[in-house]
């Protein structure tokens, strides 16, 4: 069994993933708030909970992958440039990894909240809302990168409107990780119950 | 596919999709479940069954622009090669060059191995009607698997020879067991769980597959795959069905077969198929229990996102236009490969192609929209004149460099048939032809053209030469009096009225570019000489200016003083208004419907012909753009009384 302290950490981790995923401030073309340090921090948070969540482990090369995509691409922006849309099939292979990645962690850490929340808190089903979300706005967004560009007007509407309900769900995601980590503080009255 | 270039397209594009799936397969390979494994290669199955490069459009890698250059660099030839359907099609001549007879050999290797598996296949359907038929005791046996996990049955024969288990035909199947031994129920399960989900039909759409692309090694790979993934679904709807220790006994019981050697045969399914792909099935088997919980969605998302860029595939957009960087004739070829390859998907890309080819002389634009006939005339003024020496451009027959800055301008659109339009096209050059320009004018180059429909594409032809035109510096965008117009006219007081309509169809190629010096000069901007194939109409300006032609004597002229019209377009039928008074004064104006006025003052010596002016307005285009007004109402004042109504009818022979 993981310990609280290592249980917290590993949240935390992952809270602060999803802040640096989501949330970007550039100074010109560099994002000063990283997204390959937000998947850093997710591999991070895996290591600690290996021993919590065996199928956690099996996420480690598609975050491998992907923080190493996304600090290409940090680095192609200190050049003034993007990676984004030059490989279209890596484009495509990263989107793949991405869908998967996110859903597989949102679903064991509420599998995690599901074992350590308090019976009145609810944060495991919350948690694998905001995910079924997550992966539903990331195809839809996809399906408006192609046949819906072709097919209608309306996609770039279509896409800003889903970029924006995409935000408000990483939003959620990130605020009910903290309510998780909430659990795990030291100075929490109620012992973890037993694994 | 009608020939070796048509097969050479398709089975590429098949390959790089191939490719992207074993990376993604194995990427997934411990994470989503077989159901999953097996589903994906439904994607290749799409891609393989839809003409490759149709409607000019590509999957991952733009194979149709290196099949073109390959094809042109090898042959010399210019057409353009399209896949019509997936599978060979018989050609009626015979064969004449050497790719005709590589087409040949293709075909009559795909017949043969046809063949091949048809001939396997009704040999096993004779062996096995010479087969023993199952024992009451083994019939039992089957119906009793059956029963207990509510799974059809089939016809059963005992069969000398048979390394284990495996169903045959798809119409009437036959469940073969081997003869002299007990088959696991285990066994059983999977064989029954094949017939209940149909999978022979699979592997007989993998083995035509398997005949249409035989000399592919990769998708027979591929094949192979699919097929060891199609045994693992099965395997895990067995794992599915049994409970622990009967788990562990189906994995030693595949272990088992992992040393048989087994015949691929077209129309069966076998639980032994080969040690290879057991090894690879055993290792499935042992990740079934850490396949993660709950994953149907993400799989079914996953399969939607790695489906709809394939199967929707690319339109290729960027036309490669850098023929002469590199020397020798290749480069060119590539040009004109790319541009072959890049579809003008509309009338008005292949418009704005067609301008954009008059403004650069570049030969690429010029074959994107060019009819396929042209392509070799094209491609040989660019060799030509790369071989002298000079960059290889292609000839637009302008008397001199348009002025890109300007961009071109599109008049008087008609539409002329289902999928015809004409229009006269037109450029401004950057001076006088003769070389002595004169202040305040401009020297225009126009050419009337025809854009139609060839095949999916949109081609322009020319239907003349570029003539020179000198007109009056001004902006292009709200007609050029000097050039064609559709003249309206009617006849009364001594003057015929003519009203000149005039519309301009325009594509936004404006650019904004920021530079260091633009937060204080705000953002430069200039013309997009970039073809859009994809284009559409962002404004139509419907332009109008009226004259009056003195038709009488010099006496009667010499009483006039001051003239006055004030126009309105009228449909046909239309109740005719009240217009605008111009009378007295000197002045005029306009309004959104098109209402036109304007008086001057005539000076001594004036006429025949007196200009009063005009104006214009915009409109977003639509199918109304193309309508012409039935015809004008106009009022004519002479003197500041109104001397005349009358109704101004559309002169026949088109703009003029």
């Amino acid at each position: 069994m993981t310990d609280r302290q290592t249980l917290y950490d590993a949240l935390s981790k992952a809270a602060w993933g999803y802040f640096l995923l989501y949330f970007d401030f550039k100074l010109g073309t560099v994002s000063i708030l990283p997204s390959f340090v937000g998947f850093l921090l997710f591999l991070s948070a895996i290591k600690l909970l290996k021993d919590e969540r065996r199928d956690l482990e099996l996420l480690r090369p598609l975050g491998t992958l992907l923080a190493v995509w996304h600090g290409g691409n940090w680095l192609a922006s200190w050049l003034g440039t993007t990676l984004d849309g030059r490989f279209p099939i890596v484009d495509l292979i990263i989107s793949l990894a991405g869908v998967y990645f996110h859903f597989q962690m949102l679903t064991d850490y509420a599998a995690l909240a599901a074992k350590y929340q308090q019976p009145d808190q609810d944060l495991d089903r919350r948690l694998l809302k905001w995910r079924t979300w997550q992966t539903v706005l990331l195809t839809a967004m996809s399906l408006c990168a192609h046949p819906l560009r072709f097919l209608t007007d309306l996609w770039e509407p279509t896409l800003l409107i889903l970029a924006l309900a995409g935000l408000v769900t990483s939003l959620c995601i990130m605020l009910t990780l903290f309510d998780l980590r909430r659990i795990f503080r030291e100075e929490s009255v109620s012992p973890l119950p037993p694994p | 596919m009608r020939d070796i270039w048509a097969f050479l397209l398709q089975t590429l594009t098949a390959s790089g999709v191939a490719v992207l799936l074993l990376i993604v397969k194995a990427m997934f390979r411990d994470k989503l479940s077989p159901r999953w494994q097996f589903a994906v290669w439904g994607i290749l199955g799409i891609i393989l069954l839809l003409p490759a490069g149709f409607a000019g459009r590509y999957v991952l890698l733009n194979w149709p622009m290196w099949v073109e250059a390959v094809k042109t660099a090898l042959t010399g030839s210019y057409s353009l090669t399209q896949v019509i359907a997936p599978i060979p099609l018989p050609v009626p001549t015979l064969p004449a060059t050497l790719w005709d007879w590589l087409y040949l050999v293709y075909v009559l290797g795909v017949v043969l191995l046809l063949g091949r598996y048809l001939f396997s296949y009704f040999c096993l359907r004779r062996a096995l009607r010479a087969g023993i038929p199952a024992s009451a005791q083994i019939k039992a046996r089957i119906q009793a698997v059956a029963d207990q996990y509510h799974l059809p049955t089939c016809r059963a024969v005992m069969m000398e020879g048979a390394g284990s288990a495996f169903l045959c035909g798809v119409i009437s199947p036959i469940l073969v067991l081997p003869a002299g031994t007990q088959t696991d129920d285990k066994v059983l399960l999977h064989e029954l769980l094949h017939l209940k989900y149909r999978d022979v039909i699979w592997g007989l759409v993998i083995c035509l597959l398997r005949c249409v692309h035989w000399c592919n090694p990769l998708l027979w790979y591929c094949a192979n795959q699919s097929g060891n993934d199609l045994e693992s679904l099965c395997d895990q709807r067995v794992l599915e069905r049994l409970e622990g220790e009967d788990r562990r006994e189906y994995g030693r019981i595949l272990l088992s077969m992992a040393n048989e050697k087994y015949a691929r045969a077209p129309g069966t399914s076998c639980a032994s198929n080969g040690g290879k792909n057991i090894r690879q099935r055993i290792e499935a088997i042992v990740r079934f229990k850490r396949y993660p919980a709950g994953m149907a969605l993400v799989s079914v998302c996953a399969a939607i996102m790695l489906a709809t860029p394939l199967v929707f595939g690319t339109q290729a957009v960027n036309v490669y236009n850098e023929a002469g960087r590199l020397s020798g004739s290749v480069d060119i070829d590539f040009s004109m490969a790319s541009a072959r390859t890049t579809w003008c998907t509309t009338f008005v890309g292949a418009l704005d192609t067609y301008g954009k080819s008059l403004l650069t002389n570049s030969g690429a634009y010029r074959a994107m929209c060019a009819p396929l006939s042209q392509q070799a005339e094209i491609a040989q003024i660019m060799h030509d004149r790369q071989e002298k020496g000079l960059w290889p451009t292609w000839n637009s027959g302008l008397p001199m460099e348009a002025d890109q800055s300007t961009g071109y301008y599109l008049y008087n659109l008609e539409r002329t048939g289902e999928d015809t339009y004409k229009a006269l096209v037109a450029v401004k050059l950057n001076g006088a032809p003769d070389g002595h320009p004169e202040e305040h004018m401009m020297y225009l180059a126009v050419q009337p053209v025809q854009v139609q429909k060839e095949g999916s594409r949109w081609v322009v032809a020319e239907l003349g030469e570029a003539q020179t035109v000198e007109a009056q510096e001004a902006s292009m965008v709200w007609g050029v009096q000097e050039l064609p117009s559709y003249v309206y006219s009617g006849t009364a007081a001594n003057f015929r009225v003519e009203v000149c309509f005039q519309r301009t169809f325009v594509v936004d190629n404006t650019v904004q570019k920021s530079n260091s010096s633009s937060w204080f000069f705000g953002p430069s901007s200039y013309f997009d000489t970039v073809p859009k194939p994809n284009a559409q109409f962002d404004e139509v300006t419907h332009n109008q200016w009226t004259r009056c032609i003195f038709l009488g004597s010099e006496d009667e002229k010499a009483a006039i003083t001051h003239l006055g019209t004030s126009i309105v377009p009228l449909e046909e039928g239309e109740q005719r208004p009240s217009l605008q008074s111009a009378g007295y004064g000197s002045g005029g104006g306009s309004s959104n419907h098109g209402e036109d006025w304007a008086s001057l003052e005539v000076g001594p010596g004036w006429g025949p012909v007196v200009p009063m002016g005009g104006g214009g307005s915009s409109s977003g285009f639509d199918e109304d753009s193309f309508l012409l007004p039935d015809c004008y109402a106009a009022d004519l004042y002479i003197n500041g009384e109104k001397a005349a109504e009358l109704t101004l009818r559309l002169q026949e022979g088109g703009a003029q």
